[in-house]
This record gives structure tokens, sequence and C-alpha cells, in this order.
């Protein structure tokens, strides 16, 4: 393809005054949510706490992994629409190390109340005593710290490289970038895999699915092509990427996210049903401990809200090239991925609660706690603040990156 | 980063060569010279070569009606079926071809809706070898049911005998899945052909050839209406295709994933059996393709990057097919079940050990080898590794179907199973068919796309004139939509 030879863009900083109390309002949420969790929960409800927390957690981090995952498949595939937003996804990867802090709670508050079988007695339970080899905390802590690291460690690479290349347009950099990635997405593959099996997975340590990478995946890549939309038209509507962001870039993101809400529909699906189809106690149990009482409610909401709505909501063309629908759609997309993380661990504090009370492990139905919102808005709320942070350290988006004009003149037709 | 000594500059310069796009017609070739050179493959009396594969093939072919005979009049025991393996060979062979349908429908469905332009000129040929292996595939389970005569009562149609499917069954949902993308993916290499076909017509010499390609071209006129009513359907088919690709062989997972067979029940079956599918179906892709290009010097067209890219496609499905691999074994491990953990360790280390490292070998080792250029860069190295993920695929379903059958719960139901002289026989028939079509094809049909090959063409760029400000040979008018772009 050829295009006329216009001049490139020269780089452009993140207006801070054009984003209103944003700055203001994200470092504040961030303190104030974490600070009054941390204090109400710990005098009051040190469990509820650390599933709250736990939660909260999770949601940033497959957020931030998501970015990860497009920012290695942006440089692996050698794509040319992405590099105007890609800026955007670095910064929001680079939040790991925020992230590994975030995580010290989790392992020195909350292990023991939040995984079972750390605190199990190997002979009441002959299956963890087969599991020990791998659940068993020293390896489990080493593994987090090995996955954590992983990921600041290629968030850190893949952006600060990319702000190197603006000061020079060094393609030997995007070369670079791109072996790399070659070899970090099988990491990041396993890293996530075990991640989920780790955190979230052995929270019923008797529960298995090989399908729970995928699942995890699938949360990841949706929810943060949609945080990827708000976060862009929300630069574009503060007077940023004047001229260089258009509707064909709207329209590719709306199709991923599409894609993805897809795919998640299809993997769900498939775990859900194969495990209903074959009617394995030892399996079932993670689906009747959602059916129960008000969770029932819960469950079906998440099938249609997570799946059903957006897949309608983002059929059309219009519904992509139109930023209020698209972004109304990915603002939707990001609170079902909360509503789906928050199916997945919320479960299991009322399967604590029960033991604790001496009763056989049970749920008892949807209770949302003001805790949960607490440590949800804290936890954003830093991520926010530090992802405006870095992309107000250089340019919002790779001013020499060699295929940038690629991405400007991008077009949907063949 | 940038340093002023030359070396580095020479090092900088190299990077950024290395970044430019390569053309997807290679040697700047005319308009012209595509039609002329695609349409005379078919046009040109038909070479020796071709008659003696197509009568080698065609008579490989010929043991399929041969076995089927004999199965029908003798009964399904001919095959090596027998308690507890039920399943072997027979759905084995329909899970293989199956398989291998599912890079036309990739390529020409979901390649098309996230425009990667490079799909235009291995999406005809790849769509009709899907539409050859489908056939295949669906000779086994028509056959399997024992009286094939009454294979009609899979379909829902009200009978004196008040005979109702059983809608729970996956094996019922297979017929309506395998069936649907059976005729959606035909219904789409038809639709893609309409314009090509007109081509052929227009240059037709003889009344015959004019008459038979003028009735299969509909009245094709390339008017504007035709085009945009065309690019419409395509655009709708292409949307209807994508579920169904996925659909497919999650429905063919399904058939053993809802069961409770240890080895046959986990839940990442159908994304694995889908990147399996498409694993295989590149695979067969690329081994068609590459003899095809160099003995009819399609270089050009199929350039040296769109087997790069295939090759690409291949490393990674292969290594999402380690990674079930892998989750399948850990899960297996961690579920602390002892069906299950023997069911994996008996794959790996029992009688059939041998078809399970054939399977690792070929479909996530040898796509290793991928990761180096030279590999993907040398054709002939290239069809030499596909030859793996195509013996590795059949090793895969093999494995899967027989080795987590043959030994049931109790020893007394333990069994091995070996293939019978009509169960080998079928099998190399099929081959046989599937060659044989695909010869037909290559003679009476173009098999590259010449219409959407021109319209990823520089000249069928608008910016064309801007480019010729920069590259004075580009000689070819501008031109704005495919629609014109039809010679």
């Amino acid at each position: 393809m050829s295009h006329s030879p216009s001049p490139l863009p020269s780089a452009e900083k993140l207006r801070l005054e054009s984003l209103g109390i944003l700055p203001v309002l994200f470092p504040l949420i961030g303190v104030i949510g974490l600070v009054s969790a941390f204090v109400w929960g710990l005098m009051t409800n040190p469990m509820q706490l650390a599933f709250s927390y736990l939660f909260a957690f999770t949601v940033g981090f497959t957020i931030c992994a998501g970015a990860l995952f497009w920012t290695l498949l942006h440089h692996a595939l050698d794509a040319d629409w992405s590099v105007l937003m890609r800026r955007i996804l670095e910064s929001i990867a680079s939040c790991f190390p925020v992230l590994l802090l975030l995580f010290l709670p989790v392992i020195f508050l909350f292990s023991r109340e939040l995984w079972h079988w750390m605190t199990t007695d190997l002979s009441e339970d002959p299956l963890l005593a087969w599991k020990r080899p791998f659940l068993n905390e020293p390896f489990f802590y080493l593994r987090c710290g090995f996955y954590l690291l992983f990921f600041s460690v290629a968030g850190m690479l893949y952006r600060n490289l990319s702000m190197r290349q603006d000061l020079d347009g060094d393609p030997r950099i995007t070369l670079r970038l791109r072996h790399t990635a070659y070899g970090f997405i099988p990491l990041f593959v396993l890293c996530l895999t075990f991640a989920g099996f780790d955190w979230l997975m052995s929270l019923d340590h008797h529960w298995y699915s090989t399908m729970w990478g995928v699942y995890l995946f699938a949360g990841c890549a949706q929810s943060s092509m949609a945080i990827l939309i708000l976060v862009t038209n929300g630069l574009v509507r503060t007077g940023h990427l004047k001229g260089l962001f258009t509707v064909e870039h709207n329209h590719i993101m709306g199709m991923l996210l599409f894609a993805f809400t897809t795919f998640w529909g299809y993997i769900s699906f498939s775990q859900y049903f194969l495990q209903w189809y074959a009617n394995i106690p030892e399996e079932t149990w993670f689906f009747v401990y959602r059916n129960t009482g008000s969770w029932y409610a819960y469950s079906i909401f998440l099938v249609v809200g997570h799946f059903f709505i957006p897949f309608i909501l983002l059929l059309t063309q219009p519904a992509k090239r139109t930023p209020w629908r698209i972004c109304a759609t990915a603002a939707w997309v990001v609170l079902m991925h909360c509503v789906d993380i928050y199916w997945i661990i919320m479960p299991n504090l009322q399967l604590q609660q029960s033991r604790h009370a001496g009763h056989a492990a049970a749920t008892t139905g949807f209770h949302p706690h003001l805790l949960d919102l607490l440590a949800l808005v804290g936890v954003l709320g830093v991520l926010g603040h530090t992802v405006l942070w870095l992309l107000s350290r250089g340019s919002i988006f790779p001013a020499r990156d060699p295929r940038l004009r690629e991405s400007l003149a991008v077009t949907n037709w063949l | 980063m940038r340093a002023d000594n030359p070396s580095s500059q020479a090092a900088f310069a190299k990077a950024a060569a290395y970044l430019e796009r390569q053309p997807l017609v290679s040697n700047h070739r005319p308009l012209s010279w595509i039609t002329q050179h695609v349409c005379q493959i078919v046009e040109e009396r038909a070479p020796k070569w071709w008659w003696i594969l197509t009568f080698l093939f065609g008579g490989m072919a010929t043991l399929v009606p041969a076995m089927l005979t004999y199965l029908v009049s003798t009964g399904v025991g001919v095959w090596g079926l027998n308690v507890p393996v039920c399943w072997a060979w027979d759905i084995t062979n329909f899970v293989f071809w199956i398989g291998i349908g599912h890079a036309g429908t990739l390529i020409s469905a979901i390649l098309f809706l996230t425009r990667q332009k490079w799909r235009t000129s291995i999406n005809r040929s790849a769509e009709a070898m899907t539409i050859f292996a489908v056939i295949c595939a669906g000779i086994f389970p028509a056959f399997h049911v024992g009286r094939v005569w009454m294979a009609w009562f899979l379909a829902p149609i009200p009978n004196a005998n008040a005979i109702w499917q059983n809608f729970r069954s996956p094996l019922l949902w297979d017929v309506f899945a395998v069936s649907t993308y059976f005729t959606v993916s035909l219904i789409f290499w038809y639709l893609g052909l309409i314009p090509d076909l007109a081509s052929l017509r227009d240059r037709a010499t003889t009344r015959l050839r004019q008459m038979a390609y003028g009735l299969l071209a509909l009245g094709w006129r390339g008017s504007n209406r035709h085009w945009t009513h065309y690019e419409k359907t395509y655009l709708i088919l292409a949307g209807i295709s994508t579920p169904l690709v996925l659909s497919v062989h999650s429905v063919v997972s399904f058939d053993f994933a809802t069961s409770i067979v240890p080895g046959w029940h986990t839940t990442i079956f159908p994304p694995y059996f889908v990147a399996g599918a498409i694993f295989g179906g590149f695979a067969m892709v690329l081994t068609l393709l590459i003899p095809f290009r160099e003995i009819y010097h399609l270089h050009d067209l199929v350039t040296d990057k769109h087997i790069d890219n295939m090759c690409k496609i291949i490393l990674l499905t292969g290594s999402l097919v380690g990674y079930a691999y892998s989750m399948e074994f850990f899960i297996a491990w961690y579920s602390g079940n002892p069906f299950e953990i023997y069911a994996f360790t008996n794959r790996a280390f029992g009688p059939y050990w041998w078809a399970y490292w054939a399977m690792i070998t070929c479909n996530v080792a040898a796509p290793q080898l991928f990761w180096f250029k030279y590999c993907r860069q040398n054709p002939w190295v290239v069809l030499a590794i596909v030859m793996f993920p195509n013996t590795g695929m059949w090793f895969e379903r093999f494995v899967i179907i027989v080795t987590s059958i043959h030994r049931d719960f109790l020893p007394s139901s333990w069994g091995y199973f070996s293939p019978t002289w009509v169960d080998i026989s079928l099998f190399i028939g099929t081959i046989g068919l599937f060659v044989f079509l695909f010869l037909l094809f290559v003679r009476f049909l173009p098999i590259i796309n010449m219409f959407e090959v021109k319209g990823i063409t520089p000249q069928a760029d608008p910016h064309a004139h801007d480019a010729e400000e920069n590259h004075a040979h580009s000689r070819q008018t501008p031109t704005h939509t495919p629609s014109q772009v039809h010679a």
C-alpha cells in the first residue's frame, strides 16, 4: 500500500489540565478506598476484606494482563493499525510493579483467609495430600512472585523501549520488540494460566477445569480492549490525537471487542455445558454453589450481561463507528468483567464462612458488601493514577514508530 | 540509540529496509498477466502428468465404493471394531478429514473479516480443499451407523415408525453441524467463483466451454449492481461462516467431551479441537499448494510471504495444541482422580505409547522448526515439515479415541485395537478421492481467485498515482473498486 508522503505528526504530550478532576480524583479515591477498606475491614470483618480485596486485585490484574497481551500481540503480528493506541496499552501494561505491591497484603495478611487448602489438615483431605507437591505455601509464593515479576519486566520493557524509539525512530527497536514478543507470548500464556489456577481455581481446591486458563484469558483480552476504547476516546474527547485518531480505529477496536465478547461466550458456554452435561459431582459443585439462592439470578445476569447484551450492541457497523455508542458498550463490558470476577471469587467467601462456622461448605446467595466497592475503587484509583502518570511522562502515541504512517491511514475496506 | 558511526547507520538502514512491507503480488505483474496466467491453467491442454496423477488417484478412489460395498453387504464387523473399542479408525478418519476442512473457511471467512489481504491468493484452493475433505469425512459416520439406508432417520422427518431423534445427543448435533458447514462452505466457494467463471466464459474459444462456464457464471456481467450485491452477500456469508468454523469442530469435540470417559471428558476440548483443526488444515493447504505453485509457476501470486504466514499459523496452532496437551496432563494429575491419571499415563506409557509419542513429535515438536526463518522460506523444507502435522493430526484423533476406551474400568474389558485391511483400504481410498477431486478442480476451475488478487495489487489502490511519483515503473492506470479491476 502506498501513501502520500505527508509529514509525520510530532509527539504529543498529555495535557493533564484538559482532563478535569481526573488527575486529582484517581489518587484521591485510590487512597480513600484502600485506607478505609483496610481500616474498616481489618477491624470488623477481615475475611470479607480478604475476598473483597482479592476481587479488586484480580479485576486490576486481568485488565493489565490483557493490555500486555495486546502489546505483545501487536509486535508479534507486526500489526499497523494499533500503533496509534499502543502507548496507552503499554502504560496500562506497565502497572504491574504497582500490582506487585498491591499483592503484598494478599500474601502477608489474607492468604490463609482466602485459600482453604493452606489451613486444611491433610489427614482429612486425601485429595489435597495428593496435590501437596503443587499446592504448598513456599511453592505457591514462589510462583506468585515469578508471575508478577515476569509481567512487570515485560510491561516495563515494552514501554521503555517504545519510549526510547520516540527519540530517534530507530527501527531496530521495533525488530527487537518483535523478536522478544515471540519468546514472551508463551511465557505470558503459562503465567496467566497458572496465576488463574493458583489465585482463583485453587480457592476451591477440589474443583478443576482444563479450560480455566482460556476462560480467564478471554476476560482479560475483552476487558482490556474495552478499557482501551474508553481511554482512547476519552483522550480524543479532551482534544488529544486531533487529526490522527479516526473512526476506523474505533471500528477495529469495536470488532475486536465483539470478537472477544463472542470468544468469552464460547469459552464460558463450553466450560459450563461440558460440566453440566457430564454431571460428575467433583466438577458440578462449582456451578451448584453459583446456582444457589440469589446466585442463580446473578449467574443468569452474567450470561445475559456479559455475552448477549454486548453481542447485540456491537453487531452493526454504526455501533462500532459512533463514539458514544462504542464507549457506552465498552463501559458496560468493563462492568460485566467485574461482575464475572466477582462471580468467580465471592461464592468462595461464603464457603469459607460456613466452614469456619462449623457447617458443611455451602453458599447462601448474592450478598454484596460495601468493602467490595471500597476495595475495587481503591485498586482502580491507584491503577488509574499510575496510568495517567505514565502517560504524562512522554508522548501519548509512539511518534517515531516506523508503522505510524500505516496506522494513521488504516481503513476497514479490502 | 542512533549512533554516528557508519556501521551503526548501516544496521539502522538494514532494519528500516527489513520493515518494508512485501508486495502481495511480486514483480509488479499487471492485471492482464494475472488473468492470463491463471486462466491458461484451465485453458491449455491437460498435461501428461495430470492424466497420470488423475488415473492414479482416481484408481485409488475406487477403493471407497469397493470397500463400502463389501462393508454394506457383509456388515460393520469387517472393520476392526470390537468391544471395548467400538470407535476407532472410522471416527478417527472422520475427525481427521473434518479437521482438514477447517482451513478453507477460516481463510475465506475469518481472514476476510480481519482484512488480511494475503488471503486472496490462497482462499480459492483452500475452500475447494475444505469441500473435498468434508465429503471424505461424511462417508465414515454415515456407514458407521450400520444400516446406511436408514441414515435418513437422522433427519428430523416425521415418519411412520414414530422414530424421533434424540436431540440431547451430540452425535445428532454433528449431523446438523457438518451438513450446515458443508452447505455454507459450498455456497461461499461457489459465490466467490462466479466473477472468475465469467472471465473464463468471456475468454472461451469453444462453444462447449462458453456454454458450460456461461451456465455456471449465472449471467454475471460485472455491472455495478452485480458487484454491490456480490460484496454484500460475501460479507454476510463470511459473518455466517465464522461461527460455523468454530462450531463444527466444537460439536465434534462434544462427541467425546460430553461423556464421562476419562481422557475424553475435559473442558478444554472445544477450542483445542478448533486449534488442532486449523493446524491440520493449514498443513494440508501447504501440502497441496506448494507443488502446484511450482508446476504452474505461481510464485508471483503465492509468494514466499504467503508461505511464511501459513508456516507461522502452523507454528502458533501447533503450540496451542501443545498447550492443550499439557493442560490435560496437568489437570489430570491435579484432579487427583485415579481414573483420569491412569488414562493419561496409559496414553503415554501404555500399549499405544508409540501413537502418543508420534503425536507429540509431529504436532508439538516438528512445527517448532518454523521458528527458523530458513525453514519457512524454503518451500521444499516447508513441504517436508508439514508432512508431520498431516500425520500427527491423524495420530491425535487415534490417540484420543482409541487409547481412552481400549481399557475399560474393569480389566476383563480390556482390549487392543488393530485395523483390518478394510479399515486401511477405505482410508487410502478417501485419500485417493480427496486428491482426485482436487486434481479435477485444478483442471476445470481457476485455482487462484483472480479478481480478489487484482483488488489488492498496487494498481487497484485509489492512491496508486501517488505511488507513481515514487515508483516510476508502476505502469497501470489507477482503478478504484474491485468491480473496475475485473478484467
